[in-house]
């Protein structure tokens, strides 16, 4: 089957595996379009656009790293981030004349699709971010670094290697796997102690 | 260790579909190995929760970094009086300065060639400039290009044809290359074409340098201007800056037209 987007689905792709340059280089690409849009279409104030493009982008970027927009692409990136975008606006007009306008649909206050919320994944994922936060700020300092270094930065293990005079990537895989150890155990403390509390 | 290491290729699928298979049915009866799967599972979305979370932190600082009017537009529901009153005033100046000008220009009427100088913005296509010289006429031309072979750059580009996904940069190319080499008109013409067909489904990419093919654009004008200046044609080259700053490009070319303007005004 033909692609209708190679150039986007191979940006889609870049972004999905952590490429923060290709993630602010599209922020900054479609900027200039969507705030003349929000401002000429939509009559929007400068600091209105700025919000919704922050909670629009954000949401365009967890549906591209859950997976929600996928190749073969159906439309331009552009198009999906404009999806988002008005239902931001949407959002954003719903807020303001709250008054008049009755909304208690919670996945408004949290980024979701644009198309299926999907609240319970975002949920989970924020709680175990949050779980794991806790966790990697009771492992020594050194366990601390190779696991931010492996996990937070996905540098590779030969990075890590020079970054911590660690003398082999052997021995980094050695190290981040006892962290992973050390960092299990006290998850399991917690859940320990949940349950008997 | 040695237990940990399919438990990783497991949770990011990097199995083969034989090894997942073994794998799952292991899970089946291993309740050890399951418990562990389940803790890494948990860990390893934490991690990516946290990297996500960082990622939307960068968002958020972006954004508020991106370009902005020097002055905030009022909001169409508040203050609207007070914008009116503002706008009223601003026609009156803008009309009288116009007078102003126009009656100076009858009385002062030299127009005079603008300096070009440091206003060019090279294109940067980095992502195929990295290719090998020869590997695709579309690389080949933009060499020549980098290497200031114009003439041979638009000879290669030109042979790329509109089905190519490139052919958008090669007509982008080639308007610069006719800009290098003075020929003002093919390289306006080219530039219109390049941002009309940016606009089209067909060609359309996130990154495509507008702002820098309609500078360029503003540019070959103003060669164009240069090469026999009347106060018609610097209305004509003011207007054309104004509509290019009205258009609120990137900092630095909004710099940079400015500057023309001031130069032009002078």
């Amino acid at each position: 089957m033909n692609k209708k987007y190679p150039q986007d689905e191979a940006i889609l792709l870049k972004i999905r595996n952590g490429d923060q340059a290709a993630l602010k280089e599209l922020h900054s690409a479609y900027w200039p379009p969507f705030r003349a849009y929000c401002n000429k279409s939509k009559g929007l104030d400068e600091e209105a656009i700025l919000s919704i493009y922050a909670r629009s982008f954000t949401i365009f970027y967890h549906n591209i790293v859950h997976e929600k927009i996928n190749p073969p692409l159906q439309s331009s990136l552009k198009t999906y981030l404009f999806g988002i975008g008005n239902k931001s606006i949407l959002k954003y007009w719903n807020d303001t004349y709250r008054k008049r306008v009755t909304s208690v649909d919670e996945w408004h206050d949290k980024p979701g699709d644009h198309l299926e919320p999907d609240i319970n994944r975002y949920y989970e994922q924020n709680a175990r971010a949050k779980l794991v936060k806790k966790l990697l700020d009771q492992l020594d300092e050194p366990c601390q670094q190779l696991l931010q270094l492996s996990f937070l930065e996905e540098n590779a293990d030969d990075a890590i290697a020079a970054k911590m005079d660690i003398p082999s990537t052997g021995a980094v895989r050695q190290r981040r796997f006892k962290c992973l150890e050390k960092i299990r155990k006290l998850l399991n403390q917690q859940k320990k102690a949940a349950a008997d509390g | 260790m040695d237990s940990y290491l399919p438990i990783e290729a497991y949770l990011k699928n990097e199995l083969s579909a034989e090894e997942r298979k073994a794998f799952e049915a292991q899970l089946q009866t291993d309740s050890e190995l399951r418990d562990k799967v389940d803790d890494f599972r948990l860990i390893f979305d934490g991690f990516d929760g946290l990297r996500i979370a960082a990622m939307e932190a960068n968002i958020e600082q972006w954004t508020q970094s991106l370009p902005r009017p020097q002055a905030d537009r009022p909001s169409p529901t508040i203050g609207r009086r007070v914008f009116m009153r503002w706008a009223a005033a601003a026609c009156l100046i803008g009309l009288l300065a116009t007078a102003g000008w126009w009656f100076l220009s009858q009385n002062n009427a030299t127009a005079t060639p603008l300096a070009l100088d440091n206003l060019y913005i090279q294109p940067t296509l980095d992502i195929t400039r990295s290719g090998d010289a020869g590997a695709s006429p579309f690389q080949n031309g933009d060499i020549l290009f980098s290497q200031g072979q114009f003439e041979a750059a638009i000879q290669a580009l030109q042979a790329i044809p509109t089905t190519d996904s490139n052919y958008l940069d090669a007509r982008y190319l080639i308007s610069h290359a006719y800009y290098r080499l003075d020929q003002t008109e093919a390289a306006i013409n080219g530039f219109d074409q390049s941002l009309q067909l940016a606009k089209t489904p067909q060609y359309y990419k996130a990154l495509f340098e507008a702002d820098n093919a309609q500078w360029t654009r503003l540019l070959a004008d103003t060669k164009a201007y240069n090469s026999a200046p009347s106060e018609a044609k610097a209305t004509q080259l003011q207007q054309a800056i104004d509509a290019f700053i009205a258009q609120e490009p990137e900092a630095s070319y909004l710099q940079l037209a400015q500057a023309l303007k001031q130069q032009l005004q002078q």
